[in-house]
């Protein structure tokens, strides 16, 4: 049977085809068979110029503790458990990975701790303020915390892709400076808001009037994270950076992400690539069936370890 | 995209053209009935548009029914933005006149200048608490917000049907309506003040929907709360994520709603009949309806789809009295077909004018990937 894949991550190339296309902007730029052909020739011809494939990652220089969790837990509505007794804690200029099988609680876990989802159990530290089941909070709340967030969804959460890009720049932040301090919004404010933020962020095209669906996945999420990093945000969660994303753009991502970790940024990272959370992650948590099977420093940590975790090992057992 | 999907309608093509020729495509097929009907259906037409424009008061006529549709429209347009389908005009409205009367009626003895601003935020703000209720219903509880504004219509007709024949009855009297309200909640008639129109029922209230138009027009595209309200409308769990109370902001949406159903009150009550009669609301918000579907929930388009629908009152009232064979049900003939390409069949024309355009214009550059 002849099978057509079409992916844009090259590891499945590298491991299922045996003759490769590669397009960029609706050409084909090259045809390989897939024996003769690496990663890194490939990521060159999909963006058109020598991409970083490795993370260049210096060691962390991790200082005061800026978020952190004491047996955090999480019952829906339904009653069902989803989260239960999560301990962690994030230092500034750290990264700490979630890693696990999607679906074990990553999204609940970061709904809570963004305060879209309330805490039933256990208590949260942000910069120094204590949320608890108690003190039910807002996503406001904790936004106004100097909490920044990465949805893991950009379409469902993260923009409203009706929404101009200079509207979806201020997503989250309308009320605040982004448009101006007067009674009303002052779209002059938003307009140079927009254009730094797409300009520093090369977010292409660089229009902040062309509504957000017209913008290519990796685009789109250039337009999250330029919103959410330039808000300089203590603590930021992440969620998914790279999903649907072109090679060029996940470099330049995984760049501005450690950039900011090396600023001083507390950050956790939910992702179900188990190469970027490798990659990315000064530590690493593992949640199986929402509960946290421990956490490794990454340079101790190897994907059977982490398998074995997933799968719902405990630390001690699977060492 | 597939094969059978047309490109994209350039954005005059949507706004003007496709509009233009959904009215077209129903003046037509009205047209083509006056004729089976054996009158001449251009004559009709000349006849509807002097009537409407033309001859003395009908142009204040229409401007007074334009005033009508421009409140209850833009009551459909401030829900739709929050893509909330508020039916609920018709109710808002009439429990509004409520307000005007409660507020003339006590406070009456007080001069114009402070009893008319009073009187209107009065109609406001019963049009108002009248939304709120299947706003917070909606926001809080989940009832489907098209059910609740229709009962609260049927609830607000109850009501004030009991209230005008019973408590509020004019002594006396046999129909049921209120009494007069106190001549200094009068809202002036504008060939009253000095402007060269002939005598019709335009009132002041015709400039507090202008001012109504320009308001709606801040406050969605240029305040927060404006922002917060597309937003839910567009997406509710991004408004959630970026901080936006979602319920809260349901709520006060159907409250503004309801705000400018309600001021329907002033200009049928303060600028004309000057008491509360039943049935006041006489439709207009349902109409509203269709005059928000054809505006695009735009104050411009609001405005413009107002003015014909009421140049089609005012003119329609005009056929009836010229032709032997046409009654005034050919308004609501003429209103429904609009409504049916305007409203229900508003983008048939789409894909073949789309594909038309395309052809027609210029090969372009694929847009950024």
């Amino acid at each position: 049977m002849s099978i057509l894949l079409i992916t844009h991550k090259l590891a499945e190339i590298m491991e299922i085809t045996d003759t490769v296309s590669i397009m960029r902007q609706g050409r084909m730029v090259g045809h390989r068979e897939t024996a003769q052909t690496n990663p890194a020739e490939l990521a060159e011809l999909m963006v058109g110029r020598k991409v970083l494939l490795e993370v260049d990652r210096t060691p962390a220089q991790p200082t005061e503790i800026r978020f952190s969790a004491i047996g955090l837990g999480y019952t829906n509505a339904q009653g069902v458990v989803e989260l239960e007794d999560i301990n962690f804690e994030v230092r500034a200029g750290e990264i700490l990975g979630v890693a696990g099988v999607s679906g074990n609680g990553q999204t609940q876990l970061m709904e809570v701790l963004a305060g879209m989802r309330p805490l039933t159990a256990g208590q949260v530290q942000i910069l120094g303020t204590h949320v608890t089941a108690a003190t039910a909070t807002d996503p406001k709340t904790i936004r106004n915390l100097g909490l920044g967030h990465i949805p893991e969804d950009r379409h469902t959460h993260g923009l409203v892709l009706t929404f101009e890009a200079r509207e979806n720049m201020i997503l989250g932040f309308h009320d605040s400076v982004l448009t101006g301090g007067g009674a009303l919004m002052d779209q002059g404010t938003i307009q140079e808001n927009a254009e730094t933020k797409m300009q520093g962020y090369d977010v292409r095209p660089g229009n902040p009037r062309l509504a957000a669906k017209n913008f290519s996945g990796g685009n789109q999420q250039k337009i999250v994270i330029a919103r959410e990093f330039s808000a300089n945000p203590g603590v930021l969660l992440v969620g998914q950076p790279t999903r649907g994303v072109d090679v060029g753009a996940i470099e330049f991502i995984h760049k501005e992400l450690l950039a900011l970790r090396d600023a001083g940024c507390a950050i956790l990272l939910v992702s179900v690539e188990l190469d970027e959370i490798m990659a990315l992650s000064d530590r690493i948590m593992v949640l199986c069936d929402g509960k946290n099977m421990g956490i490794i420093d990454a340079s101790d940590a190897d994907r059977q370890g982490l398998g074995l975790m997933m799968a719902g090992q405990r630390l001690e057992a699977a060492a | 995209m597939s094969a059978g999907t047309a490109p994209p309608l350039p954005r005059w093509a949507d706004i003007v053209l496709l509009p233009l020729i959904n009215l077209a495509i129903a003046f037509i097929i009205c047209g083509v009935i006056v004729a089976i009907l054996g009158e001449n259906p251009f004559q009709a037409l000349a006849v509807m548009f002097n009537g409407a424009f033309v001859f003395p008061g009908g142009l204040g006529y229409t401007l007074y029914y334009t005033t009508n549709l421009v409140f209850t429209g833009l009551a459909v347009a401030t829900a739709f933005h929050a893509a909330k389908f508020n039916i609920g005009g018709e109710g808002q409205a009439y429990v509004a006149g409520l307000g005007t009367a409660i507020v003339a009626f006590t406070l009456g003895a007080l001069p114009g200048i402070i009893v008319i601003p009073l009187a209107v935020l009065g109609a406001a703000a019963l049009g108002a608490l009248w939304g709120v209720v299947p706003g917070y219903l909606q926001a809080y509880r989940g009832s489907h917000i098209v059910i609740t504004t229709i009962m609260f219509n049927f609830i607000a007709a109850s009501v004030m049907v009991y209230l005008l024949a019973g408590p509020l009855l004019q002594p006396g009297q046999q129909s049921p309506q209120t009494s007069p309200l106190p001549g200094s909640s009068h809202l002036p008639k504008l060939h009253e003040l000095g402007l060269p129109l002939d005598a019709s029922p335009l009132n002041a209230s015709f400039l507090i929907a202008l001012l109504a138009l320009v308001a709606f027009w801040v406050l969605i595209w240029r305040t927060r709360l404006g922002y917060a309200i597309r937003t839910v409308g567009q997406n509710p769990e991004a408004a959630h994520y970026a901080g936006i109370n979602v319920p809260r902001t349901i709520v006060l949406t159907m409250a503004i709603a309801g705000g400018f159903a309600g001021l329907l009150a002033t200009n049928e009550i303060l600028g004309v009949s000057q008491k509360v009669v039943l049935n006041f609301t006489a439709g207009y918000g349902f109409t509203g309806i269709a005059v928000a579907l054809m505006g695009r929930n735009h104050p411009l388009g609001i405005f413009l789809a107002a003015l014909l629908f009421g140049a089609l009152y005012q003119g329609g009232a005009e056929l009836d009295f010229e032709f032997q064979s046409i009654t005034r049900d050919m308004v609501l003939l003429i209103q429904g077909m609009i409504i049916l390409f305007s409203g229900a069949l508003a983008y048939m024309f789409n894909p073949p004018l789309a594909r038309l355009i395309a052809r027609l214009s210029p090969r372009r550059e694929a847009a950024y990937g």
